[in-house]
Parts: structure tokens; C-alpha cells; sequence
């Protein structure tokens, strides 16, 4: 059963007509211009409240009766077998319940874990771990990715090169390109490998039944029904027989998706012990063995005409995503500019440091950062305004006309041609492009649930990454129900509600909002059913708005939403909704851009970013102070890819130095600059509610951008993120 | 581009198998040069045998390898 | 961390009777205490609560015009006390740059000058290095960009007070109580390089205590001035600090007496006599204070990936004295 339906998509001045064959009992998409009531108004967080006052449970907070704690061994060698590992002296420590041999063989990373146990206090299991007597062989070990290159270079893998799976792709001719090109520039860049920092390390608390067959696990997770399908097939249960909570999450940036180390000690200690059991990393484990933003090499050569016009855009990368995978950083080169020859090769460097996990926009910020100064010095060279460059190279309506949009926010004319100062400090602007493709999937579904005494409830298996989700979905409800916000309550994080998928790859939002508002349509059906009779009216001839459930003709005739509630027979109602698949839309793409200012102390070479204009689009905004607040923290988060963070491992020792939040890095308050965030809106129909994810697209461009204001700034490029004083005063020839 | 499931061993894990095709299938996309493997057995990107795991190399060839 | 108990005696001669026990160490705002505990790097079995012991507190300007800051005296108050900002500009300057409030408001003075150095070698556990008892600096093959440009050897650390060199800019002393009764010892000798004991950063005895540190009235015609550069705004260690003091007669351009310290630059926090002689030998402008910058520096000996901080340190010499002698850069 469905229906065609046609909608007008698009953007101010940019709109047609798209015909989409939707579901029949699924809610018609917000079409270009549609006013409506709360989607789209600023409303604070919802559990916000909560956050601030500590009364959010986070699984750090998760305290059960009996529960013991868990605690992880870690190899302090980068590589080594394992000849024997003695656990007897800490099992008989007085209030240890269990030890754990976790690996027996090989070592490939200092932080890999080796042992683990539950005791009646956190203090008493790391007094156990220190009673592990493990004898290592030490093995040769390499950190450092040149070096991992080398011919003689010790293996990670002894089973294999250090050089692992190499990634191509080809369009049109580049050495042709290059040859044709009026102006063409090469050149390398690096960046560092920035770890995750999640402000809640990760963690869980597992607890078994006594029978051994039902589990039950409070984890901080990105996905709760990932973990419990992963718990269901490690430990041999069927997925009903394991449940997944997440209450509150303090962030993930994609380092926890599935089920991950802890989550499994936690739970094999739990199973051993017949009691639950609680293990949270500490900041150190955090850093170095839960997952990174992998490092690049990106050699980058370019062409273009005498129009400036893109030729040629070729691209030689590696990156080590330590003892794994996943370095590429091609993504940006790719596809944010046209160019009719582009070749990229990426190749992924195997050391013996810890594991790479997705990070944010994976491969983007690098890939931006490289290509985007690039593009900077190629506009130089060939005389371009930097700006106009981009223009003649972008061919997104969306993004030409939030280039316009960012510059007038930006006085990117008058910042771009002033003088750059005459003292020590030196002011520099730089502008990037973002783009990502956060449409969303099918696959969840929702219920909302009316009560008696009008209270609506909107129940979805996702979880709230931070960005906000209680609170778009309760708007998304109160609008299709015509309540306000405050009327809808929304519980997530738990695999006994409806399934959903992780919250990753900026999909919350466009995955779960249409399954929201499909049930709070087919809900307000059914309150329609109840409340048709009387009113004197057919179901079809009624709306709900501002509260009340009123005939469309004959507004007058109107019954409270709550008044109607009351006439439920039992103590509630409720519905479901479905994510269907995706409609044909207006565009799947998203653009964006970002305009910086920074301040260089070219004695000291210390880099200030002063002001940073965002603008950005991404379907229709739910709540505009959350999608800020995604943008600000996309932001902080390149800015600190640009100027401070930076895994730094001791190439003789083959450890992580700066495993600390002293020594790692990480912006603070007075690092923030003034951000003002644009949202350019785009009606897509690509779902009901035309939401589109913004967790990575405004994060990849930041970095580029500092990078890009600051070479404005100096007058030579720093090509190597962190930009951090040495390298400034290097680039200037003082250092 | 998106392949199905059959063929990958039912340990493998990656951030786009946690999503499914509209026909029920995990997705890996063995092309995507950013895509981050683990073996569920270990939680590591190193299978049981101690050699790197991903969309390519965890087949049928390797003595640890589960069909789905 | 290991298990301790809290101790908290009821007076000085007791505070310094259980200090002089094996494992017992201060505890005065905890700040560096507990980080040393936590990353394992220190084990103490008890804690020598300092707290309460009326003869390390307060702050007082006294009528010959000298500073008496109690070692239990918190940073934020020492930044924020009206007459050391006018007076002794350049250690509330350096009280209020350290870390964070929150940490401002618990750090004390005593903990400022006796806290352990950052060095990311000797905090790691993992690694036994020559300051725990080990026979290698790491920092010579390792990763050095924070590490010393002067007077390193064989251990490598710097200081990390940001207090010290401001006290010692202002001619302070400690006084301190010990087993042996009480003795005083000027800032400036009482931090002591690697070459004496690499495992120690001052000649602090078993059982020792720091109770005040006295700075001797400053004349009008002193003033004096803290900058430091730091790569993040919030919450960093310095790359290089530096503290001058600067008499000169009311009236005149030239320079009676100067003290220049920097701090984060060696091992101690560093005075120059070379800068103070260079400050001294004729009108103060800014070649000479260049000239001075360039003196400080002279004997600079930066490792393999820290010699910016020899140019750093150059510049924020040369603003720190511009600042104070009410110079524009050129």
C-alpha cells in the first residue's frame, strides 16, 4: 500500500518538484517552506538538567549490590611473547574473586591487555595486577612509520610485511593533467594521530543470572543493540537473553561501537564470579589501547589552467593505524572539487602501537587539512583570490551559496586583503569545505505512548551520543501530536525498547527521527479514532495542534489532548513507527565551510584562533541549539587537531609518553574562539522529517581551516598538524 | 560498494557490519580505505591465529574462519 | 595507587618527627601528591596532613615592608592579594598563571616550589629512569621537546615551578623546620641540580618542613614582572617562564640592580647574572634589552627537538624586561 506524493525540495531561490512513492501509512516529508510549530525553535537540552546537576547515570555510576570491580593488566612492552604468566599469587590475595589470563602469545602494542581481575575494591584489583608475575621475550618493535617501512625493519606481523593492504583509485589521466596544467604545485603533509578522549573512558558493568543464561550489561556505548548482538555471539546466547543499557553516554567519537575488550572481561568476570562486575579504564588505558585518529603522510601534486581550473589532483598517502587498519585519508580528494583527473593511492603502515578505531569523519580532517592547503598555496602561486578558487572549482549550489554566506558572516573581503599587522603577531583568515552524506538508514523502529494523563513517552533502542538525541526526538513527536515539547518525555538507550542502530557516521538523527514521527502519526490516528465521535466528525477530518485535537473545517470544535487521553480505555496507547528506506530526495550530499581567523606570535610561534564562521547544511534543523552545539564541538575538537594534539611515542622504548590529560593536549576554555554557526537549510525529502546528521561534517573541516589562516598569516605553509610553536618557528626559518 | 555478508566469517567486525542492507545483510565495504577491523574473538584487529584481520583476508583459507 | 593513611598531627615538631619516617610525605593541597600517587609514581604509606598547622599559614605584609607568604598560603590567594600585586608584581603574576582556578585554589606555595618535575619519562611508571634510581635519561634518546636547554645533566627535567623563579627574581628565602631545628636558606640555593643528586630537585631533609617564605621589602623604585609562553591558553605548563625584577633610580634610564630567573628552561629554575650584568651597563632601550635576551641564552645547549625554546626564551626575556621598563617594541 502506497501512495505518490509530490514535494517541493530544495533551497531559497533553488526548489523543484520531486514525486516519491511513499508507504501509506507513512507521514507525508516536510516539503520546502512548511511552517511548523516546534521543529526548528530553540529548545533546551532536555536532560540537561540532569547533566548538570550530576544526576545523569552514566555507567561510571552504576553501583549493584555484591558488585565487584574489575581491573585490566597491560603489557608495558610494545612487542613480546608471552612465556608464562604466574596468576597464582594474585588469586590467593585476600578479596579477589577472579584472574583472568587474557593472552598467552604475542604482544604487539604497549596497552594490549594481558590479564584482568574482579575484587571487592577497585584498590584490592590493582593490588592483584601488580602481583601477576608475567614473563615476556622481548621481540623487536617498531613505532614509528618510516622506520616501519624499511627493508630490515622489525615485523609486527611476523606472518607479513609492515606494509599492508594498499587502496587505488583512477579517474581520467593525472599525468596528463599535470602536463596540460599552467600552474602546478607538489608537495607532503603529515598529521599527528589524535586519540579519542572520550570524556567517560570506556567501561562496563556486566551481571549474569544465576542460572548463567541471561546477561545483563551497563556499558558506555554507541550502540547498545551492537554490543548486545556481539555479547549474544561471543558468549553463546540467544540476543533476547542479553540486555544492553546505556542511559547516559560520555562521548564516543566511534570509539565504541561494537563490544569492545572490558566489555567482555566484564562480563567473563561476571560469568566466573556469579556476582556483577564493573570495570572502567583509566585515562592512560584510555589513550593508549582503546582506538586513535591514525597519522598521514599525504603527498599531494596539483594542476591547474590558466582559469584556474582544476587539471590534475594526485594524491600518494600513508598512514599507520598501528597494529590495524583503516589510515586512508583519500575521501576529500575524491570528491570536494571537480577535476577530471584525480588518482589516489593509500597505503596502511602496520606498528606496534595501539589500534586505530573510526574517529569522526574517518580520513576526512586529514584529507581536508593536506588538501586544502594545497589549494592555498596552489591559488597563491597562480594568483587567485583563495576564496574564488574554490568557487571556480566547487559545482554544489549548496556550497556556493553558503561560501556567499560565510564570507559576508565572516568580512572575509576585508579580513582577506588587510594587512596582516606590522608587529610580532600576525593575523591570518582561511576558508574550507566540508562535505559528508549523513542521510541516515532504515532499520529503526520507535513507539510513543500516550497515558491517561496526557503524558506522551517516545521509546527508541538508540542512545544519545551527546549530541542531544532525547531532545530532537521528543520535539519530533510533540510536533506531530501538537504538543509541546515539554509534554513528551523520551527513554532510549536500552535494547528492551524498539531496535536501532549505533549512533555513528552522523546517522542518529536522520535514522531515528522518521521512525519517531511515523508512530507519533499512527498514535494520533488512533487518539483521532477516540476522538472522531465527539466531535462529530471523521478521523480524517481532524489535526492535532497547540494541544488540542480539533475538526479542520470548524476549529472551534476542539477536545484537549489530555481530555481526549482520558477516554483511553486502558492506561495507555501507543503505537509504532518504522525507518523505511530512504526517498529519491533533493540531493544525499551535505556541503559546508569554514572561515578562520588566527593570530600568529611569529617570535614565539604560538598560534591563537580568534574566530571561526561555520556554515553549514544539513536537512531540516530539529533544534537549533543542539545542532549549534554539534558544530561547536566539531570545531573545538579540529581546532585541536590543528594546533595541540599529538599521540607522541618514544621510538626507543616504544611507548606512549603522554598518556595523561597533562600531557596529551586537549584544548581548554581560553583556546575557544568566537564561533557563529549558519545553518543553511535544505528541504531533501529524503525521509519524513528530512534531517540530516552533523557530528562530521562539522568536524572536517576545522583543522584545514586554522591551517589555511595560518599560512595566510606567515606567508609560508606549515605542513605538518599539530601546528605547534617549533614547527611555526621553523616554517619562518628562527627555529 | 557494499558487499554482502556471505563469504565474511561471522567474527569479523567493522563499523559499517553493525548496519544492515535493506535485505538484512551486514555491510562491509572491503574497498573503504578508513574502514577499522576486529575480530570479536579477540577485539583486536589480530585473529586467533595471530595474523591482521579484514574484509580480504578473514575467508575460508584461515583454520580460525566461522561461516555467519 | 597504594594504600596510606592520613596523619594529622597536632603540631609542627610532630609534622616533622613523622616526616622523618620512611614512606611519610607532606600533604599540603594535594594537588601533585595525589597525581604522583595515582600514576604510581610515588608510593607513600602515610600522609603528613599539613592542614591546620597555624605556623604555615597566612599572608602578611609586614610594617619593614616584608612579604611573609605561609607555605600552606593557596596560590589564588597569593595571586589575588592586592599589595604583592603592586608591590611584588611578578609572584602574584606567577601565582596566577599557574594551571587552573580550581587548582589555584588549592595549590599552596609550598607545594608550588616543592612539586616533582613533569617530565613524561619520570611520570610514566613503566619507566625506570635515572630519577627513580634507574641509569638512563631517557629524554637524552628520547622525546625532549619540554625538556632542558640549560644545566641539563645527567638528568634532563626542568623545574615546573612557575612561583620559584619569581621568588628567587625577588630575593626570597625559606624557612624551614626540620629535626635539627630551624634554619634559613635563600630560594635561589636551596634548588639543586641533577649533578648533586639526580634524584632530587632540592636540599629538602628527612623530615623537613617549609613553613614561610620570606621576601625582604621591595623597594619603590623595584619592579618587577612574570610572563610565561605555553602552547594551549588553559591549563599548560610553561615552555619557558621568566621573572625580572628591576631597580632602577626614580628618574633614570639606567639599572641598578636587576635579577632575571626563567623557569621551565633547566633543571632549577635558572637565574642569569650574564642578563642582569647586560641589563646593568648602560640606558636601559631595547637593543640592550635584546642584548640581555641573547645573554640569558648564551650558554644554551638545547637537545634534539627543543632548541625553539632557546628562541622562545629569547623573546619572552626580552618582552618580559621591555614590559617592565615600560617599553614599546620597536
Amino acid at each position: 500500500m502506497s501512495r505518490r506524493v509530490t514535494l517541493n525540495l530544495g533551497f531559497q531561490g533553488n526548489t523543484r518538484d520531486v514525486t516519491v512513492v511513499i508507504p501509506d501509512d507513512e507521514p507525508t516529508p516536510w516539503q520546502w517552506g512548511e511552517r511548523l510549530s516546534v521543529v526548528g525553535k530553540p529548545t533546551p537540552r532536555v536532560d540537561g538538567p540532569l547533566k548538570a546537576t550530576g544526576a545523569a547515570h552514566y555507567t561510571y555510576d552504576i553501583e549493584l549490590p555484591g558488585m565487584l570491580y574489575g581491573a585490566i593488566l597491560r603489557s608495558p612492552r610494545p612487542h613480546a611473547r608471552i612465556r608464562n604468566i604466574d596468576l597464582s599469587a594474585a588469586e590467593h590475595l585476600d578479596g579477589v574473586r577472579a584472574v583472568l589470563a587474557l593472552e598467552d602469545r604475542e604482544i604487539r602494542f604497549a596497552g594490549q591487555e594481558v590479564a584482568a581481575v574482579a575484587a571487592i575494591s577497585s584498590d584490592l584489583a590493582a593490588d592483584a595486577l601488580k602481583l601477576i608475575k608475567v614473563d615476556y621475550e622481548k621481540m623487536p618493535f617498531v613505532v614509528d612509520m618510516d622506520r616501519a617501512m624499511a627493508d630490515f625493519a622489525p615485523r609486527v606481523f611476523g606472518s607479513g610485511s609492515n606494509v599492508g593492504r594498499t587502496s587505488t583509485s583512477s579517474v581520467g589521466n593525472v599525468a596528463r593533467g599535470l602536463e596540460v596544467a599552467a600552474n602546478t604545485i607538489e608537495a607532503a603533509y603529515t598529521t599527528a594521530v589524535q586519540t579519542h578522549v572520550c570524556l567517560e573512558t570506556h567501561g562496563a558493568v556486566a551481571s549474569f543470572n544465576a542460572a548463567r543464561d541471561q546477561l545483563t550489561v551497563w556499558c558506555s556505548t554507541q550502540g547498545v543493540f551492537s554490543v548486545r548482538d556481539d555479547l549474544a555471539v561471543y558468549f553463546s546466547l540467544p540476543p533476547d537473553n542479553v540486555r544492553v543499557v546505556c542511559e547516559f553516554l560520555g562521548g564516543g567519537f566511534g570509539s565504541k561501537f561494537g563490544a569492545t575488550p572490558e566489555m567482555i572481561v566484564a562480563a567473563r568476570l561476571a560469568g566466573a564470579t556469579g556476582v556483577p562486575v564493573k570495570v572502567m579504564l583509566p585515562r592512560g588505558d584510555e589513550h593508549r589501547s582503546t582506538g586513535n585518529r591514525p597519522n598521514s603522510e599525504q603527498k599531494v601534486k596539483l594542476g591547474v589552467d590558466r582559469d584556474g581550473k582544476l587539471t590534475a589532483i594526485d594524491l600518494v598517502q600513508r598512514g599507520s593505524g598501528g597494529i590495524g587498519g583503516g589510515a586512508g585519508s583519500a575521501g576529500p580528494f575524491k570528491s570536494i572539487y571537480r577535476c577530471a583527473n584525480i588518482r589516489t593511492e593509500e597505503r596502511n603502515i602496520y606498528t606496534n602501537a595501539g589500534p586505530a578505531s573510526p574517529m569522526r569523519a574517518p580520513g576526512w580532517p586529514q584529507g581536508c587539512f593536506a588538501l586544502e592547503l594545497a589549494m592555498d598555496e596552489m591559488a597563491r602561486k597562480a594568483g587567485i583570490d583563495r576564496l574564488e578558487f574554490r568557487r571556480r572549482n566547487s559545482d554544489n549550489p549548496v556550497r556556493a551559496a553558503e561560501y556567499e554566506i560565510g564570507a559576508r558572516a565572516f568580512g572575509w573581503a576585508e579580513k582577506n586583503s588587510s594587512p596582516k599587522s606590522s608587529g610580532a603577531f600576525k593575523r591570518g583568515v582561511g576558508v574550507a569545505s566540508a562535505e559528508w552524506h549523513a542521510v541516515g538508514v532504515p532499520g529503526p523502529e520507535a513507539q510513543v505512548i500516550a497515558h491517561r494523563d496526557g503524558a506522551v513517552e517516545v521509546r527508541v533502542g538508540t542512545q544519545d551520543i551527546g549530541t542531544g538525541t532525547r531532545t530532537i526526538l521528543a520535539i519530533v513527536a510533540a510536533e506531530e501530536l501538537g504538543l509541546p515539547v515539554d509534554r513528551v518525555k523520551s527513554e532510549i538507550g536500552d535494547t528492551r525498547f524498539l531496535f536501532s542502530v549505533p549512533s555513528g557516521g552522523s546517522l542518529s538523527a536522520p535514522s531515528n527521527t522518521p521512525a519517531v514521527r511515523q508512530a507519533a502519526a499512527h498514535l494520533k490516528d488512533k487518539l483521532f479514532r477516540i476522538a472522531a465521535p465527539i466531535l462529530g466528525a471523521e478521523p480524517d477530518d481532524l489535526e492535532a495542534s497547540d494541544g488540542f485535537i480539533r475538526v479542520r473545517t470548524n476549529p472551534s470544535r476542539s477536545l484537549a489532548f489530555a481530555d481526549v487521553c482520558k477516554r483511553i480505555p486502558g492506561d495507555s496507547i501507543s503505537a509504532q513507527g518504522e525507518r523505511v528506506a530512504n526517498y529519491e530526495g533533493f540531493r544525499t550530499d551535505q556541503a559546508g565551510c569554514q572561515f578562520a581567523e588566527v593570530e600568529v606570535d611569529t617570535e614565539t610561534g604560538i598560534v591563537r584562533v580568534t574566530h571561526v564562521v561555520a556554515v553549514h547544511d544539513a536537512g531540516r534543523i530539529i533544534d537549533p541549539l543542539m545542532a549549534r552545539s554539534q558544530v561547536n564541538g566539531g570545531i573545538l575538537m579540529g581546532i585541536g587537531f590543528a594546533l595541540f594534539e599529538n599521540r607522541r611515542m618514544d621510538p626507543m622504548l616504544g611507548i606512549m609518553v603522554n598518556p595523561t590529560m597533562d600531557d596529551y593536549k586537549l584544548l581548554g576554555s581560553l583556546d575557544v574562539p568566537r564561533i557563529d554557526v549558519t545553518f543553511f537549510e535544505v528541504a531533501n525529502g529524503i525521509t519524513n522529517t528530512g534531517v540530516m546528521g552533523l557530528g562530521e561534517v562539522a568536524h572536517v573541516a576545522s583543522a584545514a581551516a586554522v591551517a589555511c589562516a595560518v599560512y595566510d598569516a606567515i606567508g609560508v605553509p606549515v605542513r605538518s598538524l599539530p601546528i605547534t610553536p617549533d614547527r611555526v618557528l621553523a616554517a619562518l626559518g628562527r627555529a | 560498494m557494499p558487499s554482502p555478508s556471505a563469504g565474511f566469517c561471522a567474527h569479523l567486525r567493522t563499523k559499517t557490519a553493525y548496519y544492515r542492507t535493506p535485505d538484512g545483510e551486514r555491510i562491509f565495504k572491503p574497498d573503504e580505505s578508513t574502514a577499522c577491523y576486529t575480530c570479536l574473538k579477540t577485539q583486536r584487529p589480530v585473529g586467533p591465529d595471530g595474523r591482521p584481520v579484514d574484509a580480504q583476508s578473514c575467508g575460508a583459507d584461515r583454520g580460525c574462519f566461522e561461516q555467519e | 595507587m597504594n594504600r596510606f593513611e592520613v596523619i594529622t598531627p597536632a603540631d609542627l615538631a610532630s609534622a616533622s618527627r613523622l616526616l622523618a619516617q620512611d614512606g611519610h610525605v607532606a600533604f599540603a593541597g594535594g594537588v601533585d601528591v595525589l597525581d604522583l600517587s595515582k600514576q604510581n609514581v610515588e608510593s607513600p604509606t602515610a600522609l603528613v596532613n599539613l592542614k591546620g598547622l597555624k605556623e604555615l599559614g597566612g599572608i602578611e605584609v609586614r610594617p619593614s615592608g616584608e612579604l611573609r607568604l605561609g607555605a600552606m598560603a593557596k596560590l589564588s590567594e597569593v595571586a589575588e592579594h592586592p599589595a604583592i600585586r603592586a608591590r611584588f608584581t611578578a609572584i602574584a603574576e606567577a601565582a596566577g598563571e599557574v594551571a587552573t582556578p580550581q587548582i589555584r585554589n588549592l595549590g599552596t606555595v609550598g607545594g608550588n616550589i616543592l612539586q616533582r618535575p613533569r617530565c613524561w619519562y619520570f611520570r610514566n611508571p613503566d619507566v625506570n629512569c635515572l630519577k627513580k634510581g634507574g641509569d638512563t635519561c631517557y629524554a637524552i634518546s628520547g622525546l625532549n621537546r619540554y625538556h632542558a636547554i640549560l644545566g641539563g645533566g645527567p638528568a634532563f627535567i626542568v623545574h615546573p615551578s612557575n612561583l620559584a623563579p619569581a621568588l628567587i627574581a625577588m630575593r626570597a628565602s625559606a624557612t624551614i623546620v626540620g629535626p635539627a631545628g630551624e634554619r634559613t636558606v635563600e630560594l635561589e640555593k636551596f634548588f639543586t641540580l641533577p649533578t648533586v643528586d639526580p634524584k632530587r630537585e632540592n636540599s629538602l631533609k628527612s623530615g623537613e618542613i617549609v613553613t614561610e617564605v620570606i621576601v625582604p621589602a621591595s623597594p619603590s623604585s623595584v619592579r618587577s614582572h612574570y610572563l610565561e609562553a605555553r602552547e594551549k591558553q588553559s591549563f599548560d605548563w610553561p615552555l619557558v617562564s621568566v621573572a625580572i625584577a628591576l631597580d632602577r633610580a626614580p628618574g633614570a634610564n639606567t639599572v641598578r640592580d636587576a635579577r632575571v630567573v626563567m623557569g621551565a628552561v633547566a633543571p632549577v629554575p635558572w637565574r642569569s647574572p650574564e642578563a642582569e650584568a647586560a641589563l646593568k651597563g648602560g640606558p636601559l632601550d631595547e637593543s640592550r634589552a635584546r642584548a640581555a635576551a641573547e645573554a640569558a641564552l648564551k650558554d644554551a645547549r638545547p637537545m634534539s627537538d627543543n632548541a625553539y625554546k632557546v628562541v622562545i626564551a629569547k623573546v619572552i626575556v626580552r618582552r618580559a624586561i621591555m614590559s617592565v621598563a615600560g617599553l614599546e617594541a620597536a
